[in-house]
């Protein structure tokens, strides 16, 4: 078979499979596949899916990865060896933290450890003080004192794997110091990666600016390493199109720009999903969603508000080790699949966060799990077909699931069933609080809102959670599965930019905004042409602002067009109205602090035109089911396969349907009703 | 009503966790001083018309045990059909139900249906407060009026309105009262906040069920608290520690404990405590109360609902006119943050001897309390902080005490350079961790930190309130105890750091009020090391090389402490 | 046994009543009982109760208490 060069392609590398899925931009067809992950050699999975997909190399256009791999390096400890360079006074901040604690009444837990040991932390004579004036020059001699330092530290050690992190006091309002750290260790190591905390964080307080560029430099090599194998296998494979790695904030970096910058790409496995989500959302014709991912383990909520993704800064690792880079705020709960149902000592059930993971996974996967799950719950209710989960793959042992159910209803004295539907009301419930959550901090009603659910399990659980949120819509997407894949490739080009300058808005210099924004435009505009971005992007600029006096700022939107008192006036108002709005309160008369200046370019992909589904024909259900549902019992239940439903077909529930990666169920009331592309709408 | 099913109380209890995690976030991010919204020194609280907490998140749990007393204060002092919608009640009466005087409560009534059914309520740090000393910290005070201003439960807003004279008696008695203006806005803003979600609440299970499920939540917890306790060995459980000196005399202080537990109930007995300090480290009976919670909290499940429910198991005794339970008018403002973590060491200490395998040794049971203000040299403007350090914690039978935490009353944030420095004419020469401070043992005591600060400017006035500088914080089961901690002065020209009485006279070295510092003065807060857990003997050489590789621990100590020659 | 007392106090009066068993300072209503010929004022009754079972016996006070 000979096809042209046609097909734009999104992979994701998730912890169990990596997902493929190819638009063939000529006919809107969809190829997919899917290939088991392999967490150590990620190219190789890379290499077995698309095997899988069977398209030659030659058919595609373009290629863009969604990775866990720097996410991996974070979670796992597994990075490079960090030296950590800092202001003389202060290499014990990585380690003092912020001095709160997890939980209040806890003695067990133990301060996160940073991603650099004290004896790598090494201190420059130098300083910067708050005005961004130097106080302390760095001299010649004390760069020799470091390299010397440095020397002696790489010395015998895994020089490949080492990497320099440079956070300086002050430096994200004068960077001159770290820039010259860089230049002379950069030309004094060959070879030695050197990442600045200006360039990766440029936000005050050198904690989180430090956590964050420590977070750089550690996943570094390792990105650097993933990047040229991805090169090599592709070379052998004989594809030559150009490829680009997902970022945090939902754009998409050249492997240059994922190498050079790794906390960019941090999360770049988080972002497909909601991207996707979007997607199918807005072809159903909605455009204020909620996205729901639901797979074995865990759960990620996000919101989409007038079409536009929700951004966040303050990322992570674990609790108390942070990452101040943009990334798309997702609200990740541990309620899956394999989320474990347990008492606990006050009597109350609990569901998660604990996971039986993949193995040994639910009691009903028969290998050994002994501990009731979520997956368990839904078998037992009906929910799920024993003989076609994973499109047949793999077989559920209804009788061990039952039997295990049984044993945890006896303790709290309810029948098999109501203890399984216990179980599933509890997931839901959990990720129920978690839209609230989500929606909840940005200051929004989820009632407002449609859920776009899709994971293996988000379809099958969707019903059950609106209801408790209030929410009245359904949207379940093609592949549900496959949601990130997807998503991946029309992801579309985004660069973020950040000026750190203080101002009254009583003394603000116009002129000087203006400059700056001006500068911050062009620069994004050569980073996104950089990263394959050819045509107009979109731009958004927005002001960090506080009341003089507070310290955490609110980003308020500029109008496009060119800087005037008269913008920044509208500015300040627009900052008032959304302080009242958020926290109840404003002060009319108060001066406003501007912290920060912001610019967010965006290279919008086009969106693919999906095949339409054939219109004619009633489809019929391949079997009926008994399913149980809180308020009638067992009910018969007929199930479809999603790819018998033709266009325009439109039924009410109670009615699953199954495919390959997913299963999707309407209760008794819902109404389904299939558009022309295959997507799904249920109102309940 | 009958039992709820567990699945809603669950859902309700989230429903208040959130309500005041949002409260707390919207505080953080609206408030003025470092101590709010760097520290987040506040918590958040929903309580029923009985006083009773129901809810709570965790940001400061220092005011969780104590908030029920200041509510019902409130609520028997005005009536509960004094009550208005869009009123807002504000509280800091150390005599009535409050821990110290810079923690203001403020408490919104939540009505539906035209019936009052439940309150909202935050309480935190308001950064100055007037009174003898800048800061409102006299660590020489000799009575509660020398504290700053006292307000008993009045109402600052009425049915949505300003009750003007209130808050103008209020800013004219503070320094800085625009900080107060945004911090108490901050305060009632996010009141606003939680009042929604609980009239969202309110509206989905209605008012009836709504109470139950609070009634059911409280016997839940007490329940859990219960069933904990029972499974600690009864018996009597005795200990003692002391403050070094109260700011005005140079004389130690000691409170005494003796813990019964029996079965399911244990009672703190404070009776054999000193009487109370001329100075203000006196803790008034809802910090000792507060502290005794806390500390059985510590060893119990973490995962209990934090209600009132979970005090009730918990009984206390005290005699008025004692350390542990100030009276009128004595000083208490360090009785919270200084005394109020030393009393939660001795319940725990206490405790070790019943559940060892559960407690931790001392923690450094100080905040380092360093207060300062003046004139800004850039902008001439007056400013006041409230500075604080967090220290070692106490090794526990399973690892080594955490480094530089907020004593274990509070659960505050740290006030970065940048922020500091910005804000205030200190210039931050040192932050670091303090080599060999931790106590030595099994499982070795967190360290201490230090800072150098330098003045910017032509002065600085300063105060100062720390304990454990001649004491220390101590280990368990043969373990060594942390170092102590200090506060020391480097006059510009010296080559030096010597103590405030050494350099100025003072009485206390650590406990002073408005010393002024002049431009390229020093000053070092040193915190205290953690004490360590278990038998040094039992510590493994990898740990020990490994301590003395990162430079947590001298080659000397390795020595000394653990017999450890490399 | 013991019975409730409204303090009734005037509104400007700032006197303050402590519990004889835990110690605090009472609001408004308080508790009265009569402990071997002496009117003592609690806080609460669980207050009287912890007075007649522990401080009186523990306190040594009166052993056969």
């Amino acid at each position: 078979m000979s096809l042209p060069t046609q097909f734009r392609c999104g992979i994701d590398t998730g912890g169990t499979f990596t997902d493929l899925v190819a638009l063939d931009e000529t006919t809107g067809d969809l190829v997919v596949a899917k290939w088991p992950s392999s967490p150590h050699h990620p190219e190789e999975a890379l290499i077995g899916v698309i095997r899988e997909s069977q398209l030659p190399p030659e058919a595609f256009s373009s290629l863009i990865l969604g990775t866990t791999v720097a996410t991996n390096a974070l979670l796992q400890r597994e990075g490079a060896r960090v030296l950590f360079v800092t202001t003389k006074g202060f290499r014990d901040v990585p380690f003092i933290q912020r001095i709160n604690r997890r939980y209040h009444y806890s003695l067990e837990w133990t301060k996160p450890k940073p991603l650099a040991e004290r004896i790598d932390c090494l201190e420059v004579d130098e300083r910067i003080n708050h005005k961004g004036e130097v106080l302390v020059a760095l001299t010649d001699q004390e760069l020799v004192r470091l390299s010397e330092r440095i020397e002696e530290r790489l010395n015998g050690t895994d020089r490949p794997n080492t990497a320099v992190a440079v956070c300086l006091l002050f430096s994200h309002l004068n960077p001159k110091h770290e820039q010259r750290i860089q230049e002379y260790l950069t030309g004094r190591f060959q070879d030695l990666p050197v990442s600045l905390s200006y360039r990766v964080a440029p936000i005050w307080r050198e904690y989180e600016r430090g956590s964050t560029v420590l977070a750089d430099a550690f996943v570094k090599p390792t990105l650097q390493r993933y990047v040229g194998s991805v090169r090599k296998s592709f070379e052998s494979m004989g594809i030559s199109c150009p490829w680009s790695v997902m970022k945090s904030n939902g754009g998409r970096a050249t492997a240059e720009v994922a190498e050079n910058e790794p906390v960019g790409v941090v999360l770049s496995g988080l972002s497909g999903g909601i991207i996707g989500g979007r997607f199918f959302g807005e072809l159903a014709d909605h455009e204020n969603l909620v996205t729901l991912d639901m797979g074995g383990t865990s759960c990620d909520v996000g919101v989409v508000r007038k079409g536009q993704i929700a951004y966040n800064t303050d990322y992570q690792i674990e609790w108390g080790l942070p990452v101040a880079a943009p990334f798309v705020d997702l609200t990740t709960i541990g309620a899956g699949g394999g989320s474990i149902a347990w008492i606990d000592k006050g009597g109350f059930l609990r569901v998660g966060p604990q996971s039986a993971g993949a193995d040994p996974g639910p009691v009903c996967y028969d290998q050994g799990g002994k501990d009731v799950t979520v997956t368990d719950a839904n078998l037992v209710l009906g929910r799920l077909n024993p003989n076609y989960f994973l499109a047949g793959k793999m077989r559920l042992n209804t009788d061990k699931a039952h039997q295990k159910l049984a044993e945890l209803g006896a303790t709290l004295g309810m029948t098999v069933e109501e203890t399984a539907q216990a179980v599933i009301e509890m997931a839901n419930e959990n990720m129920a609080n978690a839209i609230r959550v989500a929606s909840i901090d940005r200051g929004l009603d989820a009632r407002d809102f449609t859920l776009v659910a899709f994971g293996g399990a988000g379809p099958l659980h969707a019903s059950g959670i609106v209801g408790r949120v209030g929410m009245k819509r359904i949207v379940v997407p093609l592949y549900p599965g496959l949601c990130s894949a997807f998503g991946s490739l029309i992801a579309d080009f985004q660069v973020d930019k950040v000026w750190s300058k203080h101002f009254r808005s009583d003394r603000v210099d116009v002129d000087v905004v203006r400059k700056h924004f001006d500068e911050l435009v062009s620069e994004a505009v050569r980073e996104i042409h950089d990263e394959g971005f050819f045509g107009d992007p979109e731009m958004e600029r927005t002001i960090s602002m506080r009341y003089a006096g507070q310290n955490y700022e609110h980003d308020v939107r500029v109008e496009d067009g060119e800087i005037t008192a008269g913008s920044l006036d509208e500015a300040f108002e627009e900052f008032h109205r959304l302080h009242e709005r958020f926290y109840g309160y404003s002060i009319g008369y108060e001066v406003i602090e501007l912290i920060r200046f912001n610019v967010k370019v965006v290279g919008r992909t086009d969106n693919p035109q999906l095949k339409a589904v054939a219109t004619s024909g009633e489809p019929r259900p391949r079997e009926t089911r008994q399913v149980y549902f809180k308020e009638q019992g067992f009910v018969a239940c007929p199930v479809y396969r999603r790819e018998d439903l033709r266009a325009g077909f439109t039924w009410e529930g109670p009615a699953l349907v199954e495919e390959a990666d997913s299963m999707i169920l309407a209760h008794p009331g819902d109404r389904l009703s299939v558009d022309a592309h295959g997507v799904i709408t249920m109102d309940v | 009503m009958e039992n709820i099913d567990s699945v809603t109380l669950s859902v309700i209890n989230n429903a208040l966790i959130n309500a005041c995690r949002e409260m707390g976030t919207a505080m953080m991010r609206t408030s003025y001083s470092p101590i709010f919204n760097e520290g987040l020194d506040f918590s958040c609280v929903i309580f029923n018309t009985r006083a009773e907490m129901i809810g709570q998140a965790e940001f400061c749990p220092t005011m969780l045990g104590s908030a029920q007393y200041a509510v019902k204060w409130t609520i028997e002092e005005l009536g509960l059909d004094s009550f208005e919608p869009g009123d807002v009640v504000i509280h800091n009466d150390p005599y009535r139900g409050q821990c110290h005087m810079p923690e203001h409560m403020v408490l919104k009534p939540v009505f539906h249906g035209g019936e009052l059914q439940c309150f909202v309520g935050n309480i935190a740090h308001i950064g100055e407060i007037g009174g003898m000393a800048p800061g409102s910290f006299a660590s020489d005070a000799t009575e509660v009026y020398q504290e700053g201003l006292r307000l008993p439960p009045v109402k600052i807003m009425q049915r949505g309105e300003y009750v003007k004279d209130v808050w103008r008696i209020i800013l004219t008695n503070h320094r800085t009262p625009k900080t107060s203006w945004g911090d108490l806005h901050a305060m009632i803003g996010s009141l606003n906040i939680a009042e929604t979600r609980m009239h969202e609440l309110l509206e989905r299970y209605g008012a009836e069920l709504f109470a139950a499920a609070g009634d059911q939540l409280l016997d839940y917890s007490e329940r859990w608290m219960r069933s904990e306790i029972q499974e600690i060995p009864n018996g009597v459980y005795r200990f003692q520690d002391c403050m070094e000196d109260d700011g005005v005399t140079d004389q130690p202080v000691w409170m005494r404990l003796k813990l019964i537990v029996k079965d399911d109930e244990i009672i703190a007995d404070w009776t054999d405590s000193d009487a109370q300090a001329s100075g203000p480290v006196n803790a008034t009976f809802v910090v000792t109360a507060a502290a005794t919670y806390s500390a059985v909290l510590h060893v119990t499940n973490k995962d209990i609902p934090v209600n009132s429910g979970c005090y009730r198991p918990i009984r206390l005794i005290t005699n008025p006119g004692t350390v542990v339970n100030v009276r009128h008018p004595g000083p208490s403002v360090g009785g919270n943050t200084e005394t109020h973590p030393h009393l939660q060491n001795v319940v725990m200490a206490a405790l070790s001897q019943a559940v060892p395998e559960r407690a931790a040794a001392a923690e450094a049971g100080t905040a380092c309390n360093f207060l300062f203000g003046g004139a800004h040299p850039e902008t001439g403007e007056y400013y006041t902080n409230y500075h604080f350090d967090g220290g070692g914690w106490g090794a526990t039978a399973l690892h080594d005490g955490n480094s530089v935490m907020c004593p274990v009353n509070g659960n505050c944030r740290n006030t970065p350079a940048e922020v500091l420095e910005t804000k205030y004419p200190f210039l931050t020469l040192e932050y670091s961790l303090r080599t060999d401070s931790g106590g030595d043992g099994k499982f070795r005591g967190g360290l201490g930190s230090k800072r150098v600060l330098r003045v910017v400017g032509p002065e600085i006035t300063v105060s100062a309130l720390l304990d454990r500088t001649r004491t220390y914080p101590w280990g368990l089961f043969g373990a060594g105890h942390g170092a102590a901690g200090g506060l020391l002065v480097k006059k510009k020209g010296d080559s030096r750091f010597r103590t405030f009485s050494e350099v100025y006279g003072t009485v206390s070295a650590t406990k002073f009020t408005r010393i002024v510092l002049k431009e390229d003065d020093e000053v070092a807060i040193l915190s205290p090391g953690g004490g360590g857990y278990g038998s040094p003997s039992e510590r493994t050489a990898e740990q020990i090389e490994d301590d003395v590789r990162q430079g947590l621990i001298s080659a000397a100590a390795a020595r000394t402490s653990y017999g450890y020659e490399r | 046994m013991g019975h409730w007392i409204d303090k009734n106090a005037a509104w400007y009066d700032q006197s303050m009543t402590y519990c004889a068993c835990c110690g605090l300072v009472i609001p408004s209503g308080y508790w009265e009982a009569e402990v071997r010929g002496e009117v003592l004022i609690f806080c609460k009754p669980d207050c009287e109760r912890l007075y007649l079972e522990h401080r009186l016996v523990e306190g040594g006070e009166n052993e056969t208490a």
